[in-house]
């Protein structure tokens, strides 16, 4: 019988940290796409870490962190709030993991824009919200998608982050990718090659969805 | 108003000091490069440069601040129409504007009635640069900057546009400043010309004087028939009757000057 709940768990996971992390990258990518300042490459290079840097690295020193050993885990200890090995826990290591990932393609999407369709709503007195929000946002629907689906996704088959914040504990923080390790380490093949094909075929379509929204645009 | 303004642009820098009055329409002519839109820009807050821009008793620049174009009161023609292509000319007019008789005046004027729920990749360039027009005239700003606004233009339309304008800015007393390569759209609407020429002003000269001392004017010959010659002056055709002329050797592809009243 194949146990459903580790596909559940990625996809509760992934809904959760793509929904948070579009109204925390959203605001950024604007900032960063209107800025001409001359610290903007350092602040782009802090946010692409994730990307660069090993999963086991970050997971790592978000445990650190995250565990009753740090002041900041002690404190949150003494608040009843435990973050290390929870679900929220590894909501937390995603939101930093998947945060390039959301943001790129948005703040790329913003500075291909038109600069002087933007100038022409400040022109009309309208705030940086309101053009982002009425302008902006509107006229970027392929780089939107590629943001939402791809964060969806990398957090789907998320593995080492996952694994060291959150260990593989059932029904709490073993999602698809850590019960498929499990099963490689228990041997068992056959379930293995299952849950691999059912993660295959997800991302095969997930890609598929970005590359057809991609093309329906253009051709707009 | 007054400018007074410096911005180093690579090749020269942008020096520019005037005073425009209250009200008056002024043409900035000059070679492509030599700075007609960034001094636009400047003005509009689009760009930053160092100096002054004074527009009635208030400062817009000066070595203290930099006020945000949204606070400006300005029109902008950009020279790519910079539309938005998310919205149709209807809401384009509604997102800038909550005047809707007003819209639909300028709508009427431009001929974008009948499109009006037209999206910006659906339109000639032509039908773009009116609503860009549209768009800037319909929020009643006190300074109007157009950048070659009437560039996309076909002749007849652009006489009914600009007649309008002219009107437009007379009745609501805009202060107008458009960068134009076209002697014709000079005539017709400027109070005022002034040249630049890598980032200076090299003439600056009310219209009337210009008329006199310009009443020669340069024109091609494209035909002679029996009664009429046919003259090419500033893009437009003209009719002219044969006995006007005093050369007998009048050639077709020729280049002759001409009196030319206004």
């Amino acid at each position: 019988m194949i146990d459903l709940y580790p596909f559940w768990l990625s996809f509760k996971l992934a809904s959760v940290t793509t929904f948070i992390l579009f109204f925390i990258s959203l605001p950024i990518a604007w900032r960063l796409s209107q800025s001409r300042s001359h610290f903007k490459p350092i602040f782009e290079a802090l946010f692409s870490l994730p990307i660069v840097l090993p999963p086991s690295v970050l997971g790592f020193y978000m445990l650190l962190l995250l565990s009753s050993n740090s002041k900041f885990g002690s404190f949150l200890s003494s608040h009843g709030i435990e973050l290390a090995f929870s679900f929220t826990g590894i909501v937390i290591a995603s939101l930093i993991y998947s945060f390039p990932f959301m943001l790129q393609p948005l703040q790329s999407g913003f500075e291909s824009l038109n600069k002087n369709m933007i100038k022409a709503s400040f022109v009309a007195k309208k705030s940086s919200w309101t053009t982002l929000f009425k302008v902006a946002l509107p006229n970027i629907k392929p780089s939107l998608i590629s943001a939402v689906v791809v964060t969806f996704a990398h957090t789907v088959g998320e593995f080492g982050v996952v694994l060291m914040v959150g260990g593989s504990i059932p029904q709490k923080t073993k999602v698809a990718s850590v019960a498929i390790y499990d099963l490689v380490e228990q041997m068992d093949y056959s379930k293995a090659h299952l849950y691999s094909g059912l993660m295959l075929g997800f991302s095969f379509v997930v890609l598929l969805i970005v590359y057809i929204s991609n093309k329906k645009f253009k051709l707009v | 108003m007054q400018i007074d303004i410096k911005k180093d642009l690579g090749e020269f820098n942008l020096r520019v000091k005037t005073k425009i009055e209250f009200g008056s329409f002024v043409a900035l002519m000059g070679e492509s490069g030599a700075g007609k839109s960034t001094l636009l820009r400047v003005v509009a807050g689009l760009e930053y440069a160092d100096g002054i821009v004074k527009f009635g008793d208030k400062y817009w620049l000066d070595k203290t601040k930099n006020i945000p174009v949204q606070k400006r009161d300005i029109g902008f023609v950009f020279q790519d129409f910079a539309l938005f292509e998310n919205m149709s000319i209807k809401e384009h007019l509604s997102f800038v504007s909550r005047d809707k008789k007003l819209a639909n005046e300028l709508l009427k004027e431009f001929n974008l009635e009948e499109i009006s729920d037209l999206y910006p990749r659906e339109l000639s360039g032509g039908q773009k640069q009116r609503v860009a027009i549209c768009r800037a005239l319909v929020t009643k700003p006190k300074l109007l900057l157009m950048d070659e606004p009437f560039s996309a233009l076909d002749h007849k339309l652009k006489l009914k546009v600009q007649s309008f304008l002219k009107k437009f800015v007379l009745n609501n007393k805009i202060t107008t400043i458009m960068v134009t390569h076209d002697r014709a759209d000079l005539f017709r609407l400027a109070d005022r010309v002034i040249e630049l020429k890598a980032g200076k002003i090299v003439d600056d000269k009310l219209k009337s004087s210009l008329i006199n001392e310009d009443r020669a004017i340069e024109a091609e010959v494209l035909g002679i028939d029996n009664d009429f010659v046919q003259l090419l002056i500033d893009r437009k055709i003209y009719r002219v009757p044969k006995e006007n002329f005093k050369q007998k050797d009048l050639k077709v592809g020729s280049f002759i000057s001409i009196s030319f009243d206004i």
